[in-house]
């Protein structure tokens, strides 16, 4: 009965109605794309740390990541490494033998970071191909080194030089090698373009004594709410004779800075929040006045005050639901449009992120999680300005109110 | 006339009036914090990478950062630093011999950029000495100590007190080595520098280099960041033979957050004035509803509409001026009280590793960006009250005159 006389109430003033689930869905608008986008940077910000270098997990050796010895490195049996490959969602596997060693050509003596690669895989997950800048792209099992620029031009050597390599290979063999140079590579950050040595996997392994042995395999997956998963069948490929690295373990400065960027984007978002809270009980706020006239003589027609309030009440849980409800499904285009057509950055910000590599776009979110606790949040609010109409009726008089 | 009938109207219905007012104080209150907490944000990234260990200002002999040849030093370094020490603005000046080598312990090797410094004079450009979390920095009368980062101690499995031999390429490029004593183990925020810097007394490296006193790298500290501009060009303009570096040249990926967090802060800002927009244009619906009868009442006795659309406008925007000077005076005192105590960014996220002041966040906003924001504000207001003001003077008089 009071149910339905709410509900009745709603549709007989239409577009007051429709005006106070406005300024509801509005909210929950508001709040999902600025969490969208917070959120999207982040992810987005992980992906590219991922695609540049480390992946988003990576099978090692036991200890290895502390002490990066190649005494630390593993042997994955044959077909391990396709398996992982092949699990749902992983993009690209790529199997990697990295060491520290000198690297001299004439009289400059340099110390690298050697690496060999799989060079189609490699390319596969961090696009190296499409940073090379002069000669050729290595090929596998290929008795040549690739360059990073910086290092190049430190040591003043080009393609057609013979690069020595000399350091310690495994179990303190001594490794030492005159390779041909065959390619450069312009790497985006001055700490990579100055220290990095490639070579093919095997060839490596030669140098380095290792056999047939990695120190870590690299993997990419499709989208970080996969992780666990694939964290999962990979530990169920490799045993736990290894150790799994997730991006986090591997990226801390990453995480602490993304954590530290959301504490403030938290102090953001709450600031939204009181703005939101203020025009949604605006909004309430001048509904109950106009209706001011109407409650006065209800009331005097003998309709008790605790009724009334159970009308109202009820009446703005239907509003915040209809405001909510719209609110949700009319951000998904708004996210989705977003989510296709990232805002892109200009100026300086757009400069700076083009010498690290990275495209210069704002990305956002299309996480679910997002739609529903920001709703969730906006329903509180719209909820609790329900309590506005109670204290008005509460101190209503009814000989004055039918007076307006 | 009417600007006189819109301010009785504003204070005839005080209630309705107070409501956009908080609206609108809160929403400019929300603004203002909102872009001062970014702006701090954004200022304490910045100044954490300037006082680990890049300072405003760098100079280098061209080619140097490309290079890093040992015998690029800059010619009459010495003299230079004492020049610019007594230059106008110019906190701390700090010469730097650096060389790239590599760490040696039992347990593994690593490549590390060796800094030899003057401890006394790089205190002033740089926070190195604050980031200690073991040892001393400097204070030994011995020969050879020096401080290394707590994750390169972890990777070569070190310990305060235990030695580590580091080896570089000497002026004539032979390889040198020689043993140093841990003086010193530091943590900053950025565990890649923790792992690949190393800092020890220039004279104990100009010794090993077996070389009279030379500086590659002058670090400057200036006594605010805002003389940056100012100082360098001057440098510029007196050094033509040396490259001059600010930050933002320097770190450029630095740059690129800040930049990042510029564009999002305005993306925020925009989402705030856009809230803040529905907030007001639905109360103003709301109270142009309430007031029907008397709006009817004016035309039918003869008011022309377009005088009631801009009174209904002028009302508005007298709210909106009113309500955007509290907010300008919320905004700012809320803003002078949070520069001086900090917010305490761990109280927002948990399991957030305490790593020094970086957590804590001092908002602040210069003085144009008040005047920015509370000009959008009332632009904004202005734009939220067309609606309501169309929708009154599409009133029907004779209908309204009898709605209650």
């Amino acid at each position: 009965m009071y149910f339905l006389l709410s509900w009745r109430n709603l549709w007989r003033n239409k577009k007051r109605t429709i005006i106070a689930a406005a300024s509801v869905f509005f909210a929950v608008l508001l709040a999902v794309v600025m969490r969208s986008g917070q959120k999207g940077s982040y992810s987005y910000m992980i992906d590219s740390s991922a695609k540049l270098f480390t992946g988003y997990m990576q099978v090692q050796g036991k200890g290895y990541w502390d002490n990066r010895s190649l005494d630390r490195s593993i042997t994955l049996k044959p077909g391990q490494e396709k398996k992982i490959a092949e699990t749902e969602h992983v993009t690209a596997a790529t199997p990697r033998l990295e060491a520290f060693s000198l690297v001299a050509y004439k009289t400059g003596t340099r110390v690298a970071q050697i690496i060999g690669i799989d060079p189609s895989l490699e390319d596969n997950m961090t696009g190296l191909k499409k940073r090379l800048i002069k000669g050729s792209y290595l090929t596998a099992g290929s008795g040549s080194v690739m360059i990073a620029q910086g290092l190049a031009d430190i040591l003043k050597i080009t393609t057609g030089d013979e690069l020595i390599i000399y350091g310690q290979g495994y179990h303190g063999q001594i490794a030492a090698a005159r390779l041909p140079v065959t390619g450069i590579v312009k790497l985006p950050f001055s700490e990579m373009n100055n220290n990095m040595v490639y070579l093919s996997l095997s060839e490596a392994q030669d140098v380095f004594s290792a056999g047939n042995r990695i120190t870590s395999l690299a993997i990419m997956i499709d989208n970080i709410s996969n992780l666990g998963a694939v964290e999962k069948k990979v530990r169920e490929i490799t045993g736990d004779k290894f150790t799994i690295m997730t991006w986090d373990e591997m990226l801390p400065d990453l995480v602490q800075s993304i954590k530290l960027d959301n504490a403030t984007g938290i102090i953001m978002i709450i600031i939204l929040y009181i703005v939101i809270a203020f025009g949604v009980f605006g909004t309430v706020m001048m509904m109950t006045s106009e209706r001011r006239k109407e409650f006065g003589i209800l009331i005097s027609v003998g309709m008790k005050k605790s009724k009334l309030v159970l009308v109202t009440t009820m009446e703005t849980i239907f509003i915040s639901f209809l405001g909510v409800v719209a609110g949700m499904l009319g951000s998904i285009p708004v996210i989705l449009y977003l989510y296709y057509n990232p805002i892109y950055m200009t100026g300086d910000a757009a400069g700076a992120f083009k010498t690290i590599g990275v495209e210069p776009i704002m990305k956002f979110s299309t996480n679910p999680e997002i739609f529903y606790s920001q709703s969730f949040v906006v329903l509180i609010i719209a909820l609790a300005t329900a309590v506005y109409p109670v204290l008005f009726i509460n101190r209503i008089q009814p000989a004055k109110a039918i007076h307006g | 006339m009417l600007v006189l009938l819109a301010w009785k109207n504003v204070w005839r219905n005080r209630k309705r009036s107070l409501i956009i007012i908080t609206a609108i104080t809160f929403g400019l209150w929300g603004g203002l914090l909102a872009d001062a907490v970014m702006m701090g944000w954004g200022e304490s990234m910045v100044n954490t990478a300037i006082d680990r260990d890049i300072g405003h200002i760098q100079i280098h002999k061209p080619g140097f950062t490309a290079n890093r040849d040992t015998d690029m030093y800059i010619p009459e370094g010495m003299e230079l630093i004492k020049k610019i020490r007594s230059m106008p603005g110019v906190e701390g000046v700090s010469g730097r011999t650096l060389v790239d080598g590599m760490a040696a312990s039992p347990a593994s090797t690593y490549g590390v950029r060796i800094e030899g410094i003057d401890p006394e004079n790089e205190r002033r450009v740089t926070d190195i000495k604050d980031l200690l979390i073991k040892g001393q920095y400097f204070k030994t009368k011995k020969r050879n100590p020096i401080l290394i980062g707590q994750k390169l101690a972890n990777r070569l499995n070190l310990k305060l007190h235990s030695k580590i031999v580091l080896s570089f390429p000497a002026m004539d490029n032979s390889l040198v080595y020689g043993a140093f004593r841990i003086e010193g183990i530091f943590k900053s925020q950025s565990s890649a520098f923790d792992e690949s810097h190393v800092f020890v007394k220039r004279k104990d490296l100009l010794r090993l280099l077996n070389s009279p006193p030379i500086v590659h790298e002058i670090a400057i500290r200036l006594d605010s960041s805002g003389l940056v501009p100012a100082v360098s060009s001057e440098l510029k303009g007196e050094y033509p033979g040396l490259s001059v570096k600010t930050w933002r040249e320097i770190a450029p990926e630095t740059a690129a957050i800040a930049g990042a967090m510029e564009t999002w802060s305005y993306v925020f800002v925009g989402i705030i004035l856009m809230a803040l927009i529905f907030g007001i244009t639905n109360t103003m619906l709301m109270a142009v509803m309430e007031r029907t009868q008397e709006l009817g009442i004016l035309m039918a006795v003869g008011m022309k509409k377009g005088k009631v659309f801009v009174m209904i406008l002028f009302e508005t925007i007298m709210l909106s001026i009113t309500g955007g000077v509290c907010g300008m005076i919320a905004g700012a005192a809320t803003i002078v009280i949070l520069s001086h105590r900090g917010i305490d960014l761990t109280a927002f996220a948990s399991s957030l590793e305490s790593f020094g002041a970086s957590t804590v966040l001092y908002p602040f906003l210069p003085a144009g960006m008040y005047i920015a924001l509370v000009g959008m504000i009332i632009a904004a207001a202005s734009i939220a009250s067309t609606m309501p003001a169309w929708k009154a003077i599409h009133l029907k008089p004779s209908e309204a005159i009898r709605t209650y």
